[in-house]
């Protein structure tokens, strides 16, 4: 189903499909998402708003708030080469033991991913705790010291006993950077992490985020709308529409030769690191309401090259060596699959 | 403005505020080191809050009224003149239904004196007796016992049946959360009184055999209430007015508890506590309860005047305590036979039981004052201004 990367694949998903069970209808925010991560690399979801990024990150875990519901598709975990674990069919406790332990999470806004009653130290412990790294909350305190080190928080013997109130916006950005990687996990996915801080702590966290990666061998999933970062950041890229994959590709070929007509004007609508200073260009039209989502490719009403074919939903065509796109624009070009 | 710290002016309270809760600092360091200096801004905390709670005359009579209270009930029947179930009318005729500040005599070698071990001489009965001679003031003060510990008993087990079944129902929601609700719709359309009558009217017969067949509760539950072992029999229409209340008594935590666990559970930190796999129990006893318990405690206060108003209600229709169990809703009841000949039989309980509502009401309603945040940075702001 999904290519073959000829990589050590860290995370598959096949076929994914979401639903959200609301009163105003059944929303359908994933519809057949395919990907697979390698070991070891950054892998960048980048979309407007609502456009499925952060369910799928969810999905990993199955961490998807009611009235979500997963209808379709697999999971795959290979927490070790060789080595795999079908997300779908685990019990509850053993996906909890899988969360924060093996992929774990940071969360957009730092400064309420943090219950005001505790501190910091508290946090990292109580992380710790649930997976049974150490033996009791006192223990668990002492060793976020030394979490706190590994994030280069400035002063942690004394911002473990800070309360969240008594932390600068770039501290909680690093205790919440502490509390998920407090358990070595395997992968870290960062969802939107820069949003809710200013443009130095964003340098200060990416570059952490670099070195933590290096130094540990962490695998990256990085949700984000801000361009200029997954230039800095990533290896590859799967750019989302309305609850799809539209394309994927290395990051450079993103930028240098983007394929489909929504990345196109995506990168037309942002300051491309690559090119120089053009205008920008909006996309005209809106984000299709997923209660009823057009038929066949869901971009077509707001595509500029729309064609009659477009009614039927595009498979995905290979356009590269890792470059895949759905668009019926590439149908002469080899098929990867019919989807 | 001033600077934040040491700056505004104290009333003698807040001084007393601060001694107290310095020394009980100083001895839990004392217990576990360093706790002092992890602590050190929750000490603050406290502190405020505590002087925000000294600016409330209202507040301030309600602790005292309570603080009376509990002193009395605790204290009450080392220092009542009688027993709860003395009847005086055995030493003197004068007893029966003895106005108040009427004075009795008990005769040396008198049956009083040598069956009872009352000493000879003059007594004032200062708040009367009643038809049996019984001495109102020592009933009262025994009675402050019942209604304390009744309260206590009901207070403990009710509201934790709610606030656990709210919370569940709050943060799993779907069905459980339909189910629950729906269940304590059920108790809620009932009035809470009515189902209590009707619960104390059956339980007794099986509760007396609860009581009766293990000794070691019939003992506690006789050093709480403070009675004499004859009167185990009794104590079981008592157990089952706690008993009652427990049933009646939590469908209401249920329901605040669910409303504020709900919208609770949509904070960013209860999400990322699950995303990084803290475990259920964990996120609602550590994540979602504490962050709600402002409001549980103010219901809580408030509720342990309305405890003791049902359960003095309940003894009023005669189904709580029997005498000879002391209790001011059964005084009231037997009293009210002579009323108002004997109006100090009516009286006295009636306003013992009104000052004690009172008092939790106060003090109930202060504490929402000083724990809502919208109301508590008025008060924080007399305090720093030293008003």
């Amino acid at each position: 189903m999904s290519l073959s990367l000829e990589c050590d694949p860290i995370i598959e998903v096949r076929d994914l499909y979401v639903n959200f069970y609301t009163y105003a209808g059944v929303v359908k925010a994933i519809d057949g998402v395919s990907f697979t991560i390698c070991r070891g690399e950054t892998y960048c979801l980048v979309g407007e708003t609502g456009c499925g990024k952060t369910v799928t990150a969810k999905a990993l875990t199955r961490a998807i708030p009611s009235p979500g519901r997963i209808e379709k598709g697999e999971v795959i975990f290979y927490p070790e080469p060789g080595k795999s674990v079908n997300i779908m069919e685990l019990s509850d406790e053993e996906i909890r033991r899988i969360r924060g332990k093996m992929i774990s999470y940071i969360f957009q806004d730092p400064s309420s991913a943090l219950d005001p009653l505790y501190t910091l130290g508290h946090h990292i412990s109580e992380t710790m705790l649930a997976h049974k790294l150490v033996r009791s909350m006192r223990d668990g305190i002492r060793e976020a010291v030394r979490v706190l080190k590994r994030v280069l928080m400035p002063d942690p013997e004394e911002r473990v006993k800070s309360y969240p109130h008594e932390l600068s916006g770039g501290m909680k950005q690093r205790g919440v950077v502490g509390i998920s990687l407090s358990t070595k996990p395997k992968i870290l996915i960062a969802d939107e992490p820069t949003t809710a801080v200013d443009v130095t702590i964003q340098a200060q966290l990416m570059s952490l985020l670099k070195d933590l990666k290096s130094s540990e061998g962490l695998t990256l999933i990085l949700i984000t709308h801000n361009m200029g970062l997954v230039a800095e950041m990533c290896d590859r890229v799967a750019v989302m529409y309305a609850g799809r994959i539209v394309e994927e590709a290395p990051v450079l070929d993103i930028f240098k030769n983007p394929r489909h007509p929504y990345t196109r004007a995506l990168l037309k609508a942002v300051p491309n690191p690559l090119s120089k200073i053009h205008r920008l260009e909006s996309i005209p039209g809106t984000i299709p309401d997923l209660i009823k989502p057009p038929k066949g490719c869901r971009f077509h009403p707001r595509c500029p090259y729309f064609n009659e074919i477009c009614l039927k939903k595009p498979p995905e065509f290979k356009v590269g060596a890792k470059h895949r796109v759905a668009c019926w624009l590439y149908g002469g070009v080899e098929s990867v699959n019919e989807g | 403005m001033e600077e934040r710290g040491e700056v505004y002016e104290k009333k003698l309270l807040d001084r007393i505020v601060d001694i107290v809760v310095d020394r009980v600092a100083s001895v839990l360091e004392i217990v576990r080191p360093g706790w002092r200096t992890r602590n050190e801004a929750r000490i603050e905390e406290f502190k405020l809050t505590l002087y925000a709670f000294n600016r409330s005359p209202p507040g301030l009579l309600g602790v005292t009224l309570v603080t009376l209270f509990v002193i009395v009930a605790v204290l009450g029947p080392y220092i009542a003149p009688f027993s709860y179930d003395m009847p005086l009318v055995l030493c003197d005729q004068n007893a029966y239904l003895a106005s108040p500040g009427k004075v009795i005599t008990v005769r040396e070698g008198s049956l009083c004196h040598q069956v009872y071990g009352i000493k000879p001489g003059n007594y004032t009965l200062i708040l009367g007796a009643d038809d049996y001679g019984r001495d109102l003031l020592s009933r009262i003060l025994y009675g402050a016992r019942t209604s304390l510990v009744v309260a206590i008993l009901v207070m403990l087990v009710g509201p934790l049946i709610g606030i656990l079944l709210g919370l569940v129902a709050g943060y799993r929601g779907g069905y459980v959360d339909e189910f629950l609700m729906r269940l304590t719709d059920v108790f809620i359309a009932f009035p809470g009184l009515i189902l209590a009558i009707a619960f104390s009217a059956v339980l007794p017969d099986r509760i007396a055999g609860v009581v009766e067949g293990y000794p070691i509760v019939s003992r506690i539950l006789l050093t709480l209430f403070s009675l004499k072992p004859e009167h185990v029999g009794p104590l079981a229409n008592l157990v089952s007015v706690i008993v009652a209340l427990w049933i009646v008594w939590w469908p209401g935590y249920a329901r605040l508890v669910r409303g504020m666990a709900l919208s609770a559970r949509e904070n960013v930190y209860v999400e990322a506590a699950r995303a990084i796999g803290v475990p259920t129990h964990w996120i609602l006893l550590r994540h979602i309860l504490p962050n709600i318990s402002g409001p549980i405690l103010v219901f809580l206060t408030l509720d342990f005047g309305a405890v003791i108003l049902v359960e003095a209600s309940l003894s009023f229709l005669g189904l709580g305590a029997v005498p000879p169990i002391a209790d001011w809703g059964r005084i009231v009841y037997d009293g009210a036979e002579y009323f108002p000949r004997a109006w100090w039989l009516v009286f006295f309980p009636g306003l013992m039981t009104l000052l004690v509502v009172l008092g939790f009401n106060l003090v109930g309603d202060t504490l929402r004052d000083v724990f809502d945040p919208r109301t508590r940075r008025r008060i924080e702001f007399k305090v720093k201004r030293g008003r």
